[in-house]
């Protein structure tokens, strides 16, 4: 069989599958927590994890270069 | 691009909730359907969906002004899902040898529920039994309507290996609904 009529068959046999569809409440409740968020860009705390990480390993290294410096003494 | 479409995306761009309220209204049965048959979950395909919208409402102002905006959701719904499936393995190896959670035998899934013929039971099960990959390909082609080359922008492959998909899907839909298969599809 061919790509196209591979498309042609799935097409004609999807048609058949039940129709699937999101409750009211659900999909209000989507709606309105994601439309507060148009035009605002990702919120500010997904940076704060990643910050503190950067913090942490950046102390642990100084910390690290601290110990070095006063072992070459 | 249709003429709504591309106002939709012109407001989005600008910011407005109105644009966001109708692609959502256009596109919320659409993604949800594909989330559903994908992970056969109706509270992670809830969730995902959920976040599909929301990367679309974070990233509303950053929309190129030629943005279709269903391979755009498409896509995020795509990647939502890989991520979702990662998780679920690790979580599977790390839970070693308890019992998956699975519908009890002779139980309908939320989606064989919706079912309201043997034809479109045995449809829905020929459906999830294909290989998440091979599903993919036959939703987003037999349920939305894509060519091989639009599934192959959203997936990130080859057109060839979509087609080869595609192909692997139909023989095991056709192994799967026996008499249910499309003549066409039936070895003589």
């Amino acid at each position: 069989m061919t790509t196209e009529e591979d498309v042609k068959d799935l097409g004609v046999l999807s048609r058949e599958l039940p129709a699937i569809d999101l409750d009211a409440t659900t999909a209000e409740r989507i709606a309105r927590r994601a439309r507060d968020d148009v035009g605002k860009g990702p919120s500010p705390r997904r940076f704060i994890e990643p910050g503190i990480a950067t913090l942490v390993v950046l102390g642990y290294i100084a910390w690290v270069i601290v110990q070095v410096l006063e072992a070459m003494r | 691009m249709e003429a709504d479409e591309r106002a939709w995306v012109d407001g989005l761009r600008r910011g407005e909730p109105a644009a966001f309220d109708a692609t959502f209204a256009a596109y919320k049965r659409r993604i949800y359907a594909y989330l559903l048959r994908m992970t056969r979950r109706k509270d992670i395909a809830e969730d995902l969906l959920q976040e599909a919208f929301l990367r679309l409402a974070q990233s509303s102002r950053r929309l190129a002004d030629d943005t279709r905006l269903g391979p755009y959701l498409f896509t995020v719904a795509h990647r939502l899902v890989i991520s979702w499936a990662r998780a679920q393995a690790v979580r599977s190896q790390l839970a070693g040898d308890l019992p998956a959670r699975e519908v009890a035998g002779g139980e309908r899934s939320p989606l064989e529920a919706l079912a309201d013929s043997q034809q479109q039971l045995a449809l829905e099960r020929a459906f999830a039994s294909l290989a998440p990959a091979y599903r993919e390909v036959a939703l987003l082609v037999g349920v939305e309507g894509m060519t091989p080359t639009e599934v192959a922008e959203i997936l990130g492959h080859r057109p060839e290996a979509v087609r080869q998909r595609l192909a692997r899907a139909r023989i095991q839909l056709a192994a799967a609904l026996g008499d249910h298969a499309p003549a066409a599809w039936r070895t003589p």
